[in-house]
């Protein structure tokens, strides 16, 4: 496996990024994955499925994910802590830094 | 011997030990071994003949009355060999909690145990002709097929060996055997019109049998078997009224009730997935070896439904180059030729998941370079289910009758809330053990909060349950040894007699439920064993 596996200082350090406008390199015309966060953040709390409450979300994210932020996926598809965006199947940690992503870039509606 | 019953005298009277009426796999197993290690004489009585005609075919009309099913005439074959003539040849054995009674469903539970039936399975491997030596250790033939099995939870999942049969066409692969067998006569084109009984309908005393355009003479045997298809013996019990008015051996009111067949919805979610090493192989495809072909299939398990109720499951994986949403799917394709994406997320929470939960790079190169991320291979299980015994969903006879004056079958077929929640369960319990396991990530419907069960699912054409096996006939026609609890000396040997349908196909428990009912009879009647 490869690719970015954030702890909770990389989230946040990943959100104060975002707020810069910056993030990881794409393909030209592609989405950045900081810009996809925001789109799918803003898919999430357009329908209430996540609350609009940043501190309490962080909070939630930071006890998920002491071991990684892959371990933390694992265990909350496990446990069945799903959310659905359009059919995909994400987990509740992934779901809250978009939400989380949003709001560091100031665009929560 | 097999003989044209055209070639037979008008009002003959034939006589046998045993009188077989139906020449499909549950008919042609019960007759070769009856007359195995017998000296019983034995009669099958078959309506067809090698071949499909028409006249014949066309006895099978009946109408759909519930839900939408293929037309009567179809999904059934009416030769020798019956549908064992146009089937697809998985065998898998039903599994321990099939046969026990799940709390939180009453009218489940079987007289009979998994272990009563252990041994007529393994007898029934040569029949179907696939692999005898220890065919259901999934493990062992995943390692020979160089793969390896997945780890799922045992609270949820099991993993299931399926053989595959080449398919075994019981008709023509049996002729011969059928042929030379010196007590067995087989009967080609005779149709059994009528069940005559004594005065008070607990024995039957003969069979009038009638050719198309042909002569019409009768059977008397000592003990007689109905091995039609589940919705054929459920026509044939309600019409023989004269003597017992709702139908023979109908006094719990249950012939006809019950009808279930396989449901399935293909796929029933998109995986892109991220398999390691060898674990995906045996699940992807089926593996022809010498003795049939293997596949593993990742069922569930047995704690889960003695656990909670939600009926029995299986998922086949297989690859495919769609991607989920057939609809966004061809949206996005058109879009993609215009060099533009469509209003649509997928993109984003894709790029999500690459970037949070780290997928390989060469999925993010699909992803964030060409642009198109369902130009790539992904798995999209097949998931099939059991569907939950309901007496509403039933065969029932109409006003039209056949050319021989028989009231034809109809069939009142309904699903209810619980095939939906075993539907969206299992998909649930699979995206949960993917993510778990970091095998992939899930694209679905079927978890949605307004999931109904579509109006078009695949079906398995398995008529059963039809006249359910019970301990007592307050709530069942046959008992244990498959004998009609209200007449001595009439036996079914089909689907018919299983109370709940699992979610294995049911030919192989067919075959073997007919080598136990060959034996039953066999000590019935004085022979071996």
């Amino acid at each position: 496996m490869t690719g970015i596996h954030p702890t909770r200082r990389d989230v946040l350090a990943a959100l104060t990024i975002a707020a810069a406008g910056l993030g990881p390199a794409s393909a030209a015309g592609a989405p950045t994955p900081v810009e996809s966060r925001i789109v799918v953040g803003r898919w999430l709390l357009a329908r209430g499925i996540l609350a609009d409450a940043p501190d309490a979300l962080l909070r939630r994210l930071d006890a998920k994910v002491a071991a990684g932020f892959p371990a933390a996926v694992r265990a909350d598809l496990g446990a069945g802590r799903i959310v659905s965006v359009e059919g995909w199947q994400l987990s509740d940690c992934e779901a809250i830094v978009c939400v989380l992503a949003c709001h560091a870039d100031g665009r929560v509606s | 011997m097999i003989v044209d019953a055209v070639e037979l005298s008008d009002g003959v009277l034939l006589e046998a030990d045993v009188c077989i009426v139906g020449g499909g796999p549950a008919g042609i197993t019960a007759a070769l071994e009856l007359a195995k290690a017998s000296r019983l004489k034995v009669l099958l009585v078959e309506s067809g003949g090698f071949g499909i005609d028409n006249p014949t075919q066309d006895l099978y009309i009946g109408p759909n009355l519930g839900r939408n099913y293929p037309p009567l005439d179809e999904a059934r074959l009416r030769m020798l060999g019956g549908s064992t003539n146009h089937w697809s040849g998985y065998c898998m054995k039903l599994t321990p909690a099939d046969f026990e009674k799940r709390n939180w469903s009453p009218e489940t539970g079987w007289p009979v145990s998994h272990e009563d039936l252990a041994p007529y399975y393994e007898r029934a491997l040569p029949y179907v002709e696939v692999e005898t030596d220890d065919p259901y250790d999934a493990d062992r033939w995943a390692r020979q097929v160089g793969g390896e099995l997945i780890e799922w939870s045992p609270e949820y999942f099991d993993n299931v060996a399926s053989w595959t049969s080449p398919p075994t066409g019981f008709g023509i692969v049996y002729e011969d055997d059928l042929e030379r067998a010196g007590n067995l006569t087989v009967l080609l084109h005779a149709n059994l019109t009528e069940i005559e009984t004594n005065e008070t309908a607990s024995e039957v005393t003969g069979l009038k049998i009638s050719v198309i355009d042909g002569p019409e003479f009768r059977v008397r045997a000592k003990s007689y078997v109905l091995a039609q298809g589940g919705i054929e013996v459920a026509r044939t019990l309600l019409a023989t009224n004269k003597v017992a008015s709702d139908g023979l051996g109908n006094g719990s009111d249950t012939v006809g009730r019950y009808f279930a067949d396989h449901i399935a919805i293909r796929p029933a979610l998109w995986v892109w997935p991220d398999f390691p090493g060898r674990k995906l192989l045996p699940y992807r495809k089926e593996h022809f070896l010498d003795n049939g072909g293997y596949w593993a299939i990742a069922a569930s398990s047995d704690a889960l439904r003695r656990s909670e109720p939600v009926g029995g499951f299986m998922f086949h994986f297989l690859p495919t180059g769609a991607g989920p949403g057939q609809n966004s799917f061809r949206a996005l394709v058109g879009s993609a030729a215009k060099a533009e994406f469509p209003e649509y997320t997928s993109t984003h929470v894709m790029n999500v998941i690459r970037d949070l939960d780290g997928v390989p790079d060469a999925v993010a190169a699909a992803l964030t370079g060409s642009g198109n991320v369902f130009d790539r291979e992904w798995i999209a299980p097949w998931l099939t289910i059991e569907c939950m015994p309901n007496p509403d969903s039933r065969v029932v006879l109409v006003d039209e009758k056949d050319r021989f004056g028989i009231p034809r079958a109809g069939l009142d077929w309904h699903l209810t809330e619980a095939e939906a929640h075993t539907f969206a369960r299992a998909t649930e319990l699979m995206t949960r053990e993917l993510g778990r396991l970091g095998y992939g990530r899930v694209w679905t419907t079927l978890t949605r909060d307004d999931f109904r069960t579509p109006d078009y699912v695949h079906k398995g054409k398995h008529a059963i349950s039809t006249t359910r096996m019970s301990e007592t006939g307050r709530t069942g026609v046959v008992d244990r040894n498959c004998r009609l609890h209200e007449v001595n000396n009439l036996y079914i040997a089909s689907s018919s007699v299983f109370p709940t349908n699992s979610y294995v196909q049911p030919t192989f428990s067919i075959v073997a439920f007919a080598i136990r009912l060959a034996d039953h009879l066999k000590k019935q009647h004085g022979a071996q064993p």
